[in-house]
């Protein structure tokens, strides 16, 4: 079964690449925001304490998969980072929603 | 012929002496060999505490310079500098009582057996708050196990004061066996966030060198390229030997656990030596080697 902490290192595994891949500048720090977002609540899932059940739970799932999807496309064709950038900021939102610190993306 | 009786009278105590001497080295031993490897393993979670400051430092360089204050400064700190500091203080505080036993196992006076008493007293209180903040429970260690100590020695003669001692050494591992199972539990748990968070943090510190090697690729001179790549290869080489040395690190712990329980077995049956000690000493150091050989690897990055 699918756990935040997996889900949420998925995604930043996916987007570390992107840092050396040469993105304009302001794609790049779009994305660095948001991966720095991420990291930001892998620190504190690990400190928490998460039980794995609920509609904000698997929603929470859900985005980041996508976002990791997203991701990969976008390494292979960069014209899909402004989208990746949407679906991050849509995965941080949801997983902020189960652990509570208040990470937003605007 | 009464000489040779004589002899052997003087040989057979002096060899008593002596067993009940190994009996105390080998408690001594045991301990001293645990507090070593919570030692490491303690050092573990200092690398990653401080991979995961280096990651941030990294994320600090690509904020706007204008920001940079003082407090921003003061706001990087290592995951286990934090919020998550209690796994390394129930690891500083089994350290801790592991000396604070081998300091009693190995005590043969008084003033020794204060000194023992007086650590015990304090690493047994810090293992004490640990427990009670990780299971919200007191922990059943009363002031009375020191008490017993404090009249080891007195006035008593050899014989006695080993078998008072002993009797000190198996309430005490007895009653902070349950700590010990706790903290190490937890402890655990805290070891695999932090392989977690090492193995993003030192990916993230190989991208941003890969994203600047490639950018300044033209403008360096191919000994500097070389320097940069096989800084690179290290720490690329210690990423894949990540999961090994945390596998270890947490069989080190299970250990830590699992041979204070055979202590306890051992103690209650009143073997103070034997193989099943010694066999957990040599399995003790065996894993202080291993973890001190990773913990040096990283430190050269």
């Amino acid at each position: 079964m699918a756990t935040l902490r997996h889900s949420i290192v998925d995604t930043i595994n996916e987007l570390q690449p992107l840092l050396a891949a040469g993105l304009p500048q302001e794609q790049e720090v779009q994305v660095r925001v948001r991966l720095d977002g991420l990291y930001l609540q892998l620190e504190e899932v690990l400190r928490q304490s998460i039980v794995p059940d609920g509609v904000a739970f698997s929603d929470a799932i859900s985005v980041l998969e996508a976002a990791t999807e997203q991701a990969e496309a976008a390494l292979k064709d960069l014209s899909e980072v402004a989208e990746l950038i949407e679906k991050l900021s849509d995965a941080i939102a949801k997983v902020d929603k189960i652990i509570g610190v208040g990470v937003r993306i605007v | 012929m009464q000489r040779i009786c004589l002899s052997s009278v003087i040989a057979a105590l002096l060899l008593s002496t002596g067993c009940s001497s190994i009996s105390s080295e080998h408690v001594s031993e045991f301990s001293q060999a645990s507090a070593a490897l919570s030692a490491e393993a303690a050092d573990v979670l200092h690398q990653a505490s401080e991979q995961n400051r280096q990651r941030k430092i990294y994320q600090l360089a690509h904020e706007p310079a204008q920001g940079l204050t003082v407090e921003r400064l003061q706001q990087v700190e290592g995951f286990f500098a934090g919020d998550s500091q209690p796994a390394l203080l129930a690891l500083q505080a089994l350290e801790e009582y592991s000396l604070a036993l081998a300091l009693l196992a190995g005590a043969d006076e008084q003033d020794e057996i204060d000194k023992a008493a007086a650590a015990l007293h304090e690493s047994v209180t810090d293992m004490s708050e640990r427990y009670q903040q990780l299971k919200q429970s007191p922990l059943n260690l009363s002031a009375s196990e020191f008490r017993l100590l404090a009249l080891v020695a007195d006035g008593v003669g050899h014989a006695v004061f080993e078998t008072r001692k002993r009797e000190a050494i198996r309430e005490i591992i007895t009653k902070s066996d349950p700590a010990v199972r706790l903290l190490a539990d937890a402890i655990e748990n805290s070891l695999t966030a932090a392989e977690i968070l090492q193995n993003n943090d030192l990916r993230h510190a190989l991208q941003e060198q890969i994203a600047d090697y490639r950018q300044r690729l033209h403008d360096n001179a191919i000994t500097t390229r070389t320097r940069a790549l096989n800084k690179m290869w290290q720490q690329a080489d210690q990423l894949k030997q990540l999961p090994e040395q945390y596998r270890a690190a947490r069989e080190a712990t299970v250990l830590l656990r699992d041979s204070h329980q055979l202590l306890v077995a051992e103690v209650t049956a009143d073997r103070y030596s034997g193989e099943a000690l010694l066999a957990c000493i040599s399995e003790l150091n065996r894993y202080r080697k291993k973890l001190n050989s990773f913990n040096k690897k990283l430190k050269e990055l």
